[in-house]
């Protein structure tokens, strides 16, 4: 995870974005170079998943500028947007797997729909990620629906990296699981991210999590990043709301709990 | 008292033109995708299955008692004017014409309609959608054409084995239980039935497999708000695709009435 190269791969510059009177991006600005990884924390309601989706194309902004390689993608064409896009690969926070498909279909999809890869080959190259994610040729053949949640984001990870994408996004990659699956599942997005030398933004509320597999963290709060620096930094924040994060004293006077019935009575 | 009345409908009314403008961008995007490579040809050929063959029992059991029942029921008002011999012509045009294409198109919109704004409910609510567009495939090529185009093939030819079962149906009726003349009837059946007619028939087969397609795929990807949207998006798809074909089948036929 070094920064190579002057020009960053993602560029985002004022970015905004309401949903009715729901302003959700207000003025969002940030750069990540090429190989570098960026983890943008926030709590629930941020914006967080707005601003991947934006860049994605998967959501259009009210107004602002993103920028891949150096390359204004929202006035691109759509054939221009659906090339650049085979630059990304994305492992969403339920894992999207398809549920009508095997586990190697799901792993090879742009392989077998984009590529052409015949049937053998899409095979041989889905059981050599899911080897790289730790899981081996016996989850080939199943389907999604008979993995664990821990599984079917190594899965979703196989299949984000099945294509070797320049991009990877992560969204809420440990949400939902225990934590020595996160720790895996952090691991194996190191290992991912530095196997292929890609770029990644990852979007979380885990501040374990994000201080691992952190370049660069980028704090979220109502639209607007309150607080950018590197990740080893985080702790050292000055900013208000950051430490509150870290530190979760969100509430301004913790509410103990009533002592339980049987207790009282006893005592 | 007055002022919440206009407001509640001028925000249906808004909300009307909102959902008729984004309908209208749906059908000209499928359209314009239905002619554009690249094709799904497996996804094509799977749901030809799942649309047409699978559907072809429920068409044919609906053809098959809407025939014998067709064939009774014309039989007790016309044997009071001695006109029983017309039995068979009116069994074999309502059939070709009307019933074969509309009960079938109603059935299959209940089975089909409902199956595609499910499947692609879910896929929407669980970001399985958002997961092919960053895979580099687009959702409309892969999800929606391959049904619009197997369900717009599938219709005519259910109609068709619909047409043909039904008129069996009348068939059975009125030789086994009225006691008509099987060679007299068959005779009959095809005497006065023309191309026009089974041609009509799969004009509006055509219409409402594109009609059954476009609003469960329609109402499906729009699908929001987890299991309680998916299941309003069925709902919807079944009741909008329906009444479409009500309404439909009275402008075609006003249409092919004069030909």
């Amino acid at each position: 995870m070094k920064k190579t190269g002057a020009i960053p791969k993602i560029e985002v510059k004022d970015l905004y974005k309401s949903f009715g009177g729901n302003h959700v991006l207000q003025g969002v600005s940030f750069q990540v170079m090429k190989g570098e990884s960026l983890v943008v924390l926030g709590g629930s309601g941020s914006g967080k998943s707005v601003l991947l989706k934006c860049i994605l194309g998967l959501i259009q902004p009210d107004r602002g500028s993103i920028k891949i390689d150096g390359k204004e993608v929202l006035s691109m064409s759509e054939s221009e947007r659906d090339e650049v896009l085979t630059q990304f690969g994305m492992l969403f926070q339920g894992g999207a797997l398809f549920d009508s498909l095997p586990v190697w279909k799901n792993v090879g999809f742009e392989l077998m729909y984009t590529k052409k890869f015949s049937d053998k080959k899409v095979k041989s190259v889905a059981l050599q990620k899911l080897k790289a994610v730790g899981l081996g040729a016996s989850v080939l053949d199943l389907s999604p629906s008979e993995l664990s949640g821990g599984m079917q984001k190594r899965v979703g990870l196989a299949r984000a990296i099945a294509s070797d994408p320049e991009i990877l996004f992560f969204d809420e990659p440990t949400t939902g699981l225990d934590p020595i699956m996160c720790g895996v599942i952090d691991n194996l997005i190191n290992k991912c991210v530095d196997d292929l030398g890609a770029t990644a933004i990852s979007i979380t509320h885990d501040i374990e999590s994000a201080k691992f597999i952190a370049d660069k963290i980028a704090m979220l709060k109502e639209g607007k990043i309150v607080w950018m620096g590197p990740a080893e930094n985080l702790d050292r924040a000055k900013n208000t709301f950051v430490q509150k994060f870290i530190t979760g004293h969100m509430h301004p006077k913790r509410v103990e709990r009533k002592p339980l019935v049987a207790a009282k009575k006893r005592s | 008292m007055i002022v919440s009345t206009v407001v509640t409908v001028g925000e249906a009314t808004l909300r009307f033109i909102n959902t008729l403008g984004s309908l209208c961008l749906f059908i000209l995007k499928v359209t314009s995708y239905c002619f554009r490579p690249p094709y799904y040809w497996r996804q094509i050929l799977l749901e030809l299955y799942k649309i047409g063959y699978l559907s072809l029992p429920v068409v044919g059991l609906t053809a098959i008692f809407t025939g014998m029942v067709l064939a009774l029921q014309s039989y007790t008002g016309f044997s009071r004017f001695s006109a029983e011999s017309a039995i068979a012509t009116v069994v074999v045009l309502s059939i070709t014409r009307e019933l074969g294409p509309v009960l079938g198109g109603l059935m299959v919109a209940g089975r089909v309609g409902a199956s595609i704004a499910a499947e692609i409910g879910t896929m929407r609510v669980t970001e399985q959608i958002d997961a092919l567009a960053t895979l580099s495939t687009n959702p409309f090529k892969y999800l929606v054409v391959p049904r619009i185009i197997a369900s717009v093939i599938s219709l005519p030819l259910l109609v068709l084995c619909a047409d043909a079962i039904g008129v069996l149906g009348g068939y059975i009726v009125s030789v086994h239980k009225l006691g008509f003349n099987s060679a007299l009837y068959i005779e009959q059946t095809f005497k006065y039935l023309k191309a026009e007619d089974v041609r009509s028939g799969l004009i509006k087969a055509v219409v409402f497999g594109f009609v059954i397609a476009l609003f469960g795929c329609y109402q499906g990807y729009f699908s929001k708000g987890g299991a309680q949207g998916v299941g309003r998006a069925t709902t919807n798809a079944v009741v909008s695709s329906s009444i479409a074909i009500l309404i439909l089948n009275y402008v075609l036929t006003s249409i092919l009435f004069d030909q």
